[in-house]
């Protein structure tokens, strides 16, 4: 990709003569950059971690927040630049809350993730219509538990998305990828995939992890609850590891 | 003492109190409305009433449906009434007013004929009406069609409830008088046979109950003649009718009622009485 | 005086005259049919009511509305006999409705772009649990200057089962077994009250079950009784029928048209 490298790559609403936008693809690129993250979907709901990558030793490592709660039953993590992500985390929480306040209903995971997708190709360098001059340079994982069942999506900075049963982003996404991939079967319960997602030189400190269980809403439909797995319990699954 | 102070303020009042009419008891009705007095409710019933005249008689109808706002009260109320033998009257209006009005007035009449040994005439059952409701000041919620054959002739007169009369050769009231009077102009004509004035009575009081809310269910119709006066009624129009029954039966056993308390009384007979005759 | 019961027995007479003639005074110096309270009165008023009624039936898996056609002025005028108060939304969903035929148009047309985008933006049929938590946002977004309309929303639920949703005119919403709206409300609610609701009749006595052909039934001769005594109500009764895995079925039957 570097060597067609062209004055093609500066405008982000040109497309180069072989047919692609530079400035897309080098926001999917700062994706890899960040740290990693982790999404499993199981039968008892689904899983998010975040590796919390500290920087220096001066850095309060509780300050950093790699999974966000949009929602009762949505959560969402995501990789690349983590001060991109907010705008979208923000878009995310008002189209739960907009959908909420309408029909009195919590909206699905699917369609809260359409609507930030719907937010990541708004960008451009006229700024009549953009809210953005540039691509967003994150990947996002969207988990949570709606009437459908059990959900995880993956979304790209080109504003691409897809279902998943589980998948990981940033730096060390290739390598987890594969640890997935030959892990991941269809009954895989919840304490697994904790297990899975811990590896060596993990603590409680610099790892965050997040799991929509399914419950019930008032109304007897299925719904799900947002959980953050405390430090107390990473480090006991850390230790049986 | 008092009353005169109220009188003196009275007077600087600026009111237009020429000619006939005074209207002060507007100011007075609006202080009693200050001190909590409620203003009464005015009442307005739909109706069709409908006159024709026709060479030698006159055919008069009315509609059967009497509304208390937008509730039917009575399906077959009459308001074709009989002042004499050849005098009738319609009324729209104030149910309870058109009862008494065209009571008084048939009264009056009949004691007219008695004492001068002749029939009365239509002017005169109009005039009576008219001077009683102008007395009223129109609070007496009548508007009649007077009508009918007398020596003179057939005639037909409105009288509205504050005492305004006028003659007419066909004419309509109420509030479905707008349909009704469109038939009427249509097809009105002079010195009509009597089956053709009667027609065309019926088509105008159908026209009506069909394009008013407030008239409907069935028609009376008087034909007076010097010689007899006939009436025909209820006729039901087609689309008076319902078209289709009910599809279920709705009867109750016995023990729908929840019983909630029970005594038992115990009487004892002290006397019986004959009571079979 | 009877009629007087507004003013106060015990107030002291000569304290009541001397008000009287204050009142007296005031009156005459500026008599009602002068001031700004006269003049209000005789604004132009933004609503009117066209009369008619409407009535909604919820059974097990099925849900069956019924209005009636005609449209009226001032209670006594009839405008048209072949009005349309009963609006099929989509599949599952149907509008009824009475009150102020120009908001009826209006929230209809409210609803059924609403549907429309909804279709782009999830990909699927609202269904008539959504639509009448729409419904209830968007009679509620206007609580200052309302949609005069008495709305009733009918349907099949996301479980299959018959639904009836009952508004008010600024959007509170309530699921019930039946209701009615509109002229006849206060003929039409009692009937089923008795029929369905069975609220008159002792627990022991024998209710028939509300089977859909029941429920057609005591819809039709709820309107017929409705024609018999209310005059704003009649010509005809449109019926729409919505049964779980069915398409929604549509007639019409005569009622007098006095």
């Amino acid at each position: 990709m570097f060597l067609t490298r062209s004055e093609y790559d500066r405008g982000v609403n040109t497309f180069s003569p072989e047919g692609r936008l530079f400035q897309v693809e080098y926001a999917i690129e700062a994706v890899k950059l960040g740290s990693t993250s982790i999404g499993i979907r199981t039968k008892e709901g689904v899983l998010l971690a975040a590796e919390k990558r500290s920087t220096s030793k001066l850095m309060v490592n509780d300050a950093i927040e790699k999974i966000s709660k949009v929602d009762q039953h949505v959560a969402v993590t995501f990789a690349g630049l983590i001060a991109d992500s907010r705008t979208l985390v923000e878009r995310a929480q008002i189209e739960a809350q907009n959908f909420w306040f309408t029909y009195n209903r919590k909206i699905r995971v699917e369609d809260v993730t359409q609507s930030v997708a719907n937010l990541a190709l708004q960008f451009g360098d006229d700024d009549v219509k953009a809210s953005m001059s540039r691509p967003f340079g994150v990947a996002m994982l969207f988990a949570g538990v709606d009437q459908e069942g059990a959900k995880l999506f993956h979304l790209d900075p080109s504003g691409t998305f897809i279902d998943c049963k589980a998948k990981s982003i940033g730096a060390a996404s290739d390598g987890a990828e594969q640890n997935l991939k030959e892990q991941y079967h269809d009954a895989l319960t919840l304490k697994e995939a904790l297990k899975q997602v811990m590896e060596e030189k993990l603590n409680a400190a610099n790892v965050e992890v997040v799991v929509i269980k399914p419950t019930t809403d008032e109304k007897g439909r299925q719904i799900g609850q947002f959980e953050r797995v405390s430090d107390a319990e990473l480090d006991q699954v850390i230790a049986a590891l | 003492m008092v009353s005169t102070e109220v009188k003196n303020v009275a007077a600087h009042m600026d009111m237009d109190r020429g000619g006939a009419f005074d209207f002060s008891n507007c100011i007075r009705n609006q202080a009693m409305c200050k001190m909590g007095a409620k203003a009464p409710k005015l009442t307005s019933t739909g109706t069709t009433i409908v006159a024709v005249s026709y060479k030698g008689g006159l055919v008069m109808g009315a509609d059967s449906r009497a509304t208390a706002g937008n509730i039917i009260a009575d399906k077959h109320c009459e308001k074709v009434h009989k002042l004499t033998e050849s005098i009738y009257a319609c009324g729209a209006g104030t149910a309870a007013d058109l009862d008494q009005v065209t009571k008084m007035l048939s009264g009056n009449l009949r004691l007219l004929e008695l004492n001068t040994g002749r029939k009365a005439r239509v002017i005169t059952a109009l005039r009576q009406a008219k001077q009683h409701l102008f007395n009223y000041q129109g609070y007496i919620g009548a508007y009649l069609l007077i009508g009918g054959v007398d020596p003179t002739g057939p005639h037909l007169y409105m009288c509205s409830a504050n005492g305004t009369t006028m003659a007419f050769p066909f004419t309509a009231q109420g509030s479905g008088s707008y349909a009704a009077i469109t038939i009427l102009e249509r097809d009105f004509k002079v010195d009509m046979t009597k089956e053709e004035a009667e027609k065309l009575v019926q088509r105008a009081l159908e026209a009506g109950m069909h394009g008013d809310n407030a008239s409907g269910n069935s028609l009376n119709l008087v034909i007076i003649e010097p010689k007899e006066t006939v009436f025909k009624g209820p006729i039901v129009p087609e689309f008076c009718k319902r078209p289709e029954p009910n599809d279920l039966v709705y009867k109750f056993k016995t023990g729908a009622t929840k019983v909630l308390k029970n005594k038992t009384f115990k009487y004892d007979i002290i006397e019986s009485m004959d009571i079979s005759h | 005086m009877s009629n007087f019961t507004g003013i106060t027995a015990t107030m002291n007479p000569l304290a009541e005259m001397a008000q009287f003639k204050q009142n007296m005074r005031e009156v005459a110096a500026s008599p009602e049919w002068r001031t700004s309270k006269l003049i209000e009165r005789q604004r132009w008023n933004p609503y009117s009511m066209e009369g008619g009624s409407t009535a909604a039936i919820s059974g097990d898996n099925f849900a069956i509305v019924a209005s009636d056609t005609r449209m009226t002025q001032n209670d006594i005028n009839i405008l048209t006999r072949d009005a349309e108060k009963i609006h099929v939304l989509n599949d599952s969903i149907i509008l009824s409705t009475s009150g102020f035929y120009g908001d009826v148009i209006q929230l209809r047309k409210v609803l059924q772009s609403r549907l429309h985008k909804y279709r782009f933006d999830y990909r699927a049929d609202m269904s008539a649990d959504l639509c009448a938590e729409l419904l209830s946002r968007n009679l509620y977004y206007r609580r200052f200057f309302p949609y005069y309309t008495g709305a009733m929303l009918a349907g099949i639920d996301e479980n299959g089962k018959g639904a009836v949703f009952s508004y008010d005119p600024i959007g509170c919403i309530e699921r019930l077994g039946y209701s009615a709206s509109g002229a006849a409300e206060p003929m039409i609610i009692p009937f089923l009250d008795c029929q369905i609701g069975h609220v008159t009749v002792a627990e022991d006595y024998e209710k028939p079950p509300l089977t859909i052909e029941r429920a057609i039934s005591l819809m039709k001769d709820a309107f017929r009784g409705a024609a018999e005594r209310e005059i704003s109500t009649g010509d005809k009764i449109h019926l729409v029928i919505a049964e779980a895995g069915k398409p929604i079925v549509q007639k019409f039957l005569p009622l007098r048209e006095d």
